[in-house]
């Protein structure tokens, strides 16, 4: 709750940092405190040091002092990243995949740039795979660039959007020919979730619509694809208006959250009990109980029914529905 | 108390110059002696809609103009919430346009806004918020001609 506001005036969060799994290949070995790096034999080229590597007598645990100096050796001569390298191709497949179970660790060595000997690496093929995503319809990489926007600032936000847009544009979940600038706006000043707002030739028919999305919609990843996939519907219906007579704004309501809560699984929404109440009541108690057009009401009923199942499914509670 | 907490709608201007951004400050005073809880949010949307507030805006020929705006907005949560001290205000602040967008003919417009909270905050330790219904008294304001000798 806040105080005394004599203006709307919202805390803008700071950027989160971005935060990524990262995992380094294994080292089961520690260097000898204070170990010489000089006066060594030269290191064997490439291909030789990688068949080094993947000598299983290294592996021995009595040869840990030949493993520590054969790594060093080939660390000091080739760098960290071709070590890193060569490490991985020696491990193999199994082995990396095997690796981002392990606590991450680091061996500087005296003398040298203050980093690890073998690279930190990003999180593997394996791990992504098993990793649940939030937002099942975006690719992984959309999803870890865009939620780390979510709680930054305007230009974060607008670049989460855009994230986000350039997917569902690849996936065919919208097209930016019928938006105003070809692109899905942030903007502070609109209040809740998302406006669009479209205006009409005088010889009829829509201009593209214009979208913004305000701070409401930012509240999770999943929340801001929903509400953006919401906007779009609102986009479709009016484009496919010839003038705005005859709109009904109840029955286009209602078939925009019936859209949020059947693509719920696709979005992540489904997986929070209270943002599926939420739909269920904006859809069901601001504009399914305000249509009064019997016919309006019977288009839409198989769908909002189905929308009932699975927003009580998802929430695991009775929902009101005054059919 | 009801009585203390007055809602007030205004514009920035009294005569606009057409295509210019006609910007509507809504307003909620405590003029009680005690502090308010109310429901700051104020969202524009349709009438009795989710939202707080709606407005009618008439044109120059008695004509009602259409509200054209899909709001997206649910209900409202503790962080609309806000306490207001005595003599205090809360306001926000919407370009007309956004929500009206065939408002452009010259004349004579009036704007009458409604404010209306039907949550309480439910279960606040600080007490319960204001609910209830308050009407803002009608301000009026020109869109002027177009200046001929802006003109091409």
């Amino acid at each position: 709750m806040r105080t005394d506001t004599a203006a709307a005036v919202e805390d803008r969060t700071a950027p989160r940092a971005t935060h990524e799994a990262v995992v380094a290949p294994p080292m089961e070995y520690a260097a000898p405190a204070g170990a010489p790096l000089t006066g060594r034999a030269p290191a064997p080229p490439p291909d030789q040091a990688a068949a080094l590597l993947r000598d299983p007598r290294l592996g021995g645990r009595a040869n840990g002092p030949v493993r520590s100096a054969t790594l060093q050796r080939l660390q000091a001569s080739y760098g960290n990243h071709a070590l890193s390298r060569l490490w991985q191709q020696a491990q193999g497949g199994g082995r990396a995949a095997a690796a981002v179970q392990r606590t991450p660790s680091t061996l500087s060595v005296e003398g040298e740039e203050d980093e690890p000997i073998v690279q930190p690496m990003r999180v593997s093929v394996a791990q992504a795979v098993q990793r649940k995503p939030d937002v099942p319809a975006l690719t992984t990489g959309t999803e870890t660039t865009a939620k780390a926007l979510l709680g930054g600032s305007a230009a974060d936000k607008q670049a989460a959007i855009n994230a986000v847009v350039k997917d569902m544009v690849k996936s065919s979940a919208i097209s930016l020919s019928k938006l105003d600038g070809k692109k899905v706006y942030y903007d502070a000043a609109t209040v809740g979730e998302g406006l669009t707002n479209t205006t009409f030739k005088a010889t009829g028919g829509a201009n593209p619509s214009k979208v913004t999305m305000g701070d409401a919609a930012f509240s999770s990843l999943s929340w801001l694809y929903s509400s953006i996939l919401h906007e779009y519907q609102h986009v479709k219906q009016h484009q496919a208006l010839k003038s705005p007579a005859g709109w009904s704004e109840d029955k286009a309501e209602v078939e925009a959250y019936t859209k949020e809560i059947l693509k719920s699984e696709a979005t992540g929404v489904y997986k929070n009990k209270a943002n599926m109440e939420e739909l269920w009541k904006r859809l069901h108690d601001n504009y399914w109980v305000n249509i009064t057009d019997k016919k309006q009401k019977k288009e839409l009923k198989s769908v909002v029914t189905t929308a009932h199942d699975i927003a009580e499914k998802a929430t695991g509670k009775k929902l009101t529905f005054t059919p | 108390m009801a009585g203390e907490l007055q809602f007030e709608v205004s514009t920035d201007k009294l005569t606009y110059q057409p295509g210019t951004d006609i910007l509507v400050r809504l307003q909620l005073t405590n003029s009680g002696q005690d502090p308010l809880i109310v429901n700051s949010r104020l969202a524009l949307n349709r009438p009795h809609r989710s939202g707080e507030v709606w407005l009618e805006v008439t044109g120059p020929e008695g004509q009602l103009v259409p509200f054209s705006a899909m709001v997206n907005v649910g209900t409202p949560t503790p962080d609309d919430l806000a306490i207001l001290k005595p003599s205090r205000s809360a306001g926000k602040q919407y370009v007309l346009q956004t929500y009206y967008n065939t408002l452009a003919a010259p004349g004579e417009y009036t704007l009458k806004g409604t404010y209306r909270n039907t949550w309480g905050g439910e279960d606040l330790a600080a007490g319960p918020a204001w609910t209830g219904t308050l009407s803002a008294e009608p301000v009026q304001f020109k869109i002027a001609e177009a200046d001929a000798a802006a003109a091409p």
